[in-house]
């Protein structure tokens, strides 16, 4: 993972091009913990895609998957690709005989539509679901406790800003 | 981190990369970014390349996860994939990916029960044969949203010409080339229509470029949007390595990465058996306790790139549970495998029902022997382990590299072309009878083809694949067959006059050699005669000189005693000389019988033995008798193959003084392990036929009564168990086929599914086999059965007694030794 230079922790969100307005609530609320925040390139070719993506992925000190507009399939590529780039800067830190940890913390946030995956995975209760569906559902949900597990988790890297 | 289930072995093996597997699939995202670029441009995209390169991987793991992922920005990330292999009936193919529910649009756009009793795939095929706008209207009748995408990927296009190439003569042709065209327009017509977000990706085989052209649109299409796989660079092929392994938190060893990427080099044939190899290499580290990283040492063991494959393949075989089921696995991978258009095989997917046809075996039988073969170790066949097996369920061999490198295979793809050859032009010819154009069969046609019909016993299924007219050309072998027969009597009875004249010629030429040999003996006899009467003469004379000498003595011996008794002496001497010349002549009378007993074994010496033979399996051991014949004193003037045989091993003799003799070279075979060679007294006239001649005629082996035999040794009713037993030693034992055969039965998979019994009487048989009908190959594998054997715990003292003996029976064959152990035994 890389701090930026001031020390303020990144915050990737990976999102499908149609979630971009949806995911702006989120993201202002990131921005407001003083968290630098990115989200996916959508335009130029394939390879710019790729690399440009990657990059931002690699960079960030934790990434958050936007579970919206996109579908169990998007999401199950996705995850796929995180995996393999994983493997890739596993591949890399190992040739550096570097020791550091490589593993970009994942998180998986839940928008709307509704759909019978997501209403799995809100059953299941994963550690490091963030369950933006809820909150949208319920005004008595507190918008801090939902993200409460993120900050939490990159406080404990190193204090927030 | 994602939370998705590691795999149990990263590298797929034969088979290719499927769709959820792209977390594994490195390399070629380079590859990958190209091809999302040029399809978004034309919006049809062919993606051509050789076999083993990759095509279908780079479809179902690089670019539908990338199209996925947006990395094609002007289409977003929502797509509907409709995935499809044309076969032979490429429309039907299309409405059933289509109409997979949820595909295009709710389900109630094309509702499953609208009353009509039609299904959807029904409906979707109706509505895409309605006109080259059926998929177009399918699309907009789908309501796709917006951003919504349909790509209809057509993995290994080139089925459309195989299948159409194998309709090409039937009564489908017309059907299957108008419903090709029509496939071919559908996508064609769907690809063009902007308003629409079709994109339509092809993968087919670079050698099937040029039959593109058959199809208005096609040609242009492709050139506009063609992607041809390239060769993966080193630092692709190591990523493609390293990165799996890295996905499941392993490591190579960095010596067997650089090895590993040597082996594949740039043949991107090469890439299948790299991922083969690497299937069983991490099997291999997994097996011995996950130590350390993936070393050289676990690719060696696993026979590197260039054995591995054949290896694990023979390890599969070896698993069948005996002949029966390995029969049927050569007749299920030659229904599966194709060489009619490339030389080097190509796969033939084929459904259950169709294979159950073919075959003749049960649906259970087949499913076992596929089983085995597509277990998740392995990965041979398709569909994969646990996928049902119904009745239209294809199966397939999951890479054509299987066809290169596993040698058995090779074999039956070989004698598969070789058998279809043989059909199609019995069939052609038997057409061109029925039109007056053709003659009825003879040899050397009417043998091969009649062998042919034994052998392969060919099924109305199996001919169906390669052309109509299995009965016309059954029915035509069958009238050349009656002709030639008749033809064949006819002669005989003309070549019986000709033998005759033939038999009495040769009697004549060998009186008048007897004859000669008697006149110069008789000249011998008469010149001592001669000599002796004339020296009987001299000694006459002398006598009578001596007589008048003895007169004179006698004259004089009235002077003289002493002379008296001289004279006397001499007469003496006289008459026993003339006594002596009476025994010559009796002794030269009594010396012609002599001479004729002399001349018969002379004759009798020169006695000799013609091999007959009908089948060509039976000429190596055939050869190798002769030495050993000579040896045992008998002339063998040659051996020739005959193309009738009886069904038991016969000595044909033709003189009834002959019997004897006959029984002694009866009594030889048996000592040499032949079995039961049975003396057959031929009918003749005595007179001329030749004396001390004989006729070895070689039963034709019978492969289905040798199948019932080794599967009767074991079976649970004594008796049947006991007659099999006795009928394979007299009729099988100088068979090579019996012989590998039973060496196959006592494998290392087969031998524990035989019975003890069934165990005693195939070491039994082994042991009782003819030296000479063994080859070193044979010699190699019986020695690996003995070890087998000797390692199980328990061994009878029967048994031990056979294993000696077949010992015994070894090491006659390294020898080179015509008897085995039974001659010590033998009276």
């Amino acid at each position: 993972m890389a701090a930026t230079s001031a020390g303020i922790r990144r915050v990737h969100v990976l999102m499908c091009d149609t979630d971009r307005a949806a995911s702006v609530p989120l993201l202002k609320r990131l921005r407001a913990q003083g968290l630098q925040v990115s989200i996916p390139v959508f335009v130029g070719d394939a390879a710019a895609l790729r690399q440009a993506n990657a990059e931002l992925v690699a960079e960030g000190d934790a990434l958050i998957l936007f579970y919206g507009a996109g579908d169990e399939v998007w999401k199950f590529h996705q995850q796929s690709e995180l995996r393999k780039q994983a493997a890739l800067r596993g591949a890399a830190t190992a040739a550096t005989a570097a020791t550091a940890a490589t593993a970009v913390t994942e998180w998986t946030w839940l928008a709307a539509p509704l759909s019978a995956d997501k209403e799995l995975l809100q059953l299941l209760g994963d550690p490091h679901l963030l369950d933006g569906l809820s909150e949208a559902a319920d005004p008595g949900v507190d918008a801090a406790d939902v993200l409460q597990p993120l900050f939490a988790a990159l406080n404990s890297q190193g204090s927030l800003p | 981190m994602s939370h998705l289930p590691l795999p149990s072995n990263p590298f797929p093996g034969l088979r290719p990369f499927q769709q959820g597997e792209e977390a594994l699939f490195f390399g070629r995202e380079a590859q990958v970014d190209a091809m999302i670029d040029q399809l978004a441009a034309t919006r049809f995209l062919a993606v051509v390349g050789t076999s083993g390169s990759g095509k279908s991987s780079l479809v179902n793991c690089g670019l539908v996860p990338g199209l996925h992922r947006g990395l094609m920005d002007r289409a977003g990330s929502a797509w509907r994939v409709a995935t499809l292999r044309p076969g032979n009936r490429p429309l039907r193919a299309l409405a059933e990916a289509l109409a997979r529910p949820g595909l295009l649009g709710p389900a109630e756009a094309l509702a499953a029960d609208d009353g009509s009793g039609f299904t959807r795939t029904e409906l979707m095929e109706a509505l895409l044969r309605m006109s080259k706008l059926g998929l177009v209207d399918a699309c907009q009748q789908a309501h796709l949203g917006p951003r919504q995408n349909l790509l209809v990927v057509v993995d290994q296009f080139e089925e459309l010409f195989r299948f159409r190439a194998l309709a090409a003569t039937g009564p489908q042709a017309a059907k299957a080339q108008e419903d090709a065209t029509a496939f071919v327009n559908l996508l064609l017509e769907a690809a063009q229509h902007p308003e629409l977000a079709v994109y339509v990706v092809l993968t087919m085989r670079s050698d099937f470029l040029g039959d593109c052209a058959q199809y208005f649109g096609l040609p242009e299409a492709i050139n506009r949007g063609q992607y041809l796989v390239p060769r993966m660079s080193r630092d692709e092929r190591r990523a493609a390595i390293a990165g799996p392994v890295g996905v499941c938190g392993a490591h190579i060893d960095p010596v067997l990465l650089t090895r590993l990427v040597n082996d594949v080099g740039d043949d991107p044939d090469q890439l299948s058996l790299l991922q083969h190899a690497l299937n069983r290499t991490w099997a291999c580290w997994h097996d011995g306790g996950r130590q350390g990283p993936l070393s050289l040492a676990h690719y060696e063991s696993i026979g590197t790139m260039a054995q591995a494959l054949g290896k694990h393949a023979e390890e599969a075989y070896a698993a069948l549970s005996g002949p029966m089921q390995q029969a049927l696995c050569g007749a299920l991978f030659k229904a599966i495998t194709d060489s009619g258009t490339d030389a080097r095989g190509i796969r033939r997917p084929t459904r259950m029902d169709t294979l159950v046809a073919i075959t003749g075996a049960g649906a259970d039988e087949l499913a076992a022997v596929i089983d085995i073969f597509r277990d998740p170790t392995r990965s041979f066949l398709m569909p994969p382990a646990g996928t049902p097996l119904s009745p239209d369920t294809p199966v397939d061999i999951s890479h054509e590299s299987l066809m290169r490198v596993w040698q058995r295979l090779r074999d039956w793809v070989g004698e598969e072309a070789r058998s279809a050859q043989t059909y199609r032009r019995l069939a052609e010819t038997a057409e061109l009878h029925m039109a007056g154009r053709a003659a009825l069969l003879r040899p050397p046609d009417l043998p091969l083809a009649l062998d042919w019909q034994a052998r392969e016993q060919p099924s109305a299924a199996w001919a169906h694949r390669y052309r109509p007219g299995l009965d016309g050309a059954l029915q035509f072998l069958q009238h050349s067959q009656q002709a030639f027969d008749n033809e064949m009597r006819s002669e005989q009875a003309e070549g019986a006059e000709r033998d005759r004249l033939q038999r009495q010629e040769r009697r004549t030429r060998r009186l008048l050699v007897a004859a000669a040999v008697l006149g110069t003996v008789m000249v011998v006899v008469f010149s001592a005669m001669g000599w002796l009467y004339r020296d009987a003469t001299r000694e006459r004379v002398r006598a009578n000189t001596e007589a008048a000498r003895s007169a004179q003595a006698e004259r004089e011996a009235r002077s003289a005693q002493a002379g008296a008794e001289t004279a006397l002496l001499a007469a003496r001497r006289a008459a026993d000389s003339q006594g002596w010349q009476q025994q010559v002549y009796s002794n030269a009378l009594s010396g012609k019988k002599e001479l004729q007993q002399e001349i018969r074994r002379a004759v009798q010496d020169r006695r000799a033995v013609y091999l007959q033979y009908a089948d060509p399996e039976q000429r190596r051991a055939v050869e190798a008798l002769r030495p050993h014949l000579n040896r045992a004193g008998w002339s063998v003037p040659g051996s020739e193959r005959v193309q009738s045989a009886p069904t038991n091993a016969q000595i044909r003799y033709f003189r009834d003084t002959d019997a004897e003799e006959a029984r002694s070279l009866s009594a030889l075979f048996k000592r040499w392990g032949w079995g039961v060679v049975r003396p057959e007294f031929v009918k003749s006239d005595g007179a001329q036929s030749q004396i001390s001649q004989f006729e070895i005629w070689l039963a034709r082996p019978n492969p289905a009564e040798l199948a019932r035999l080794l599967k009767a040794i074991d079976s649970p009713v004594k008796d049947d168990r006991l007659k099999a037993l006795q009928a394979l030693v007299d009729g099988h034992g100088a068979s090579p086929a019996a012989i590998e055969a039973a060496i196959g039965m006592a494998s290392a998979a087969n031998l524990e599914k035989l019975s003890t019994p069934g165990r005693f009487n195939l070491l039994y048989f082994l042991a009782r086999t003819a030296p000479l009908a063994w080859d070193d190959k044979l010699a190699a594998r019986a020695q690996e059965t003995l070890a087998r054997v000797r390692t199980r715990s328990e061994v009878g003292k029967d048994s031990l007694e056979e294993i000696a003996r077949m010992e015994r029976l070894l090491a006659a064959i390294s020898a080179g030794e015509a008897f085995g152990p039974l001659a010590a035994a033998a009276p």
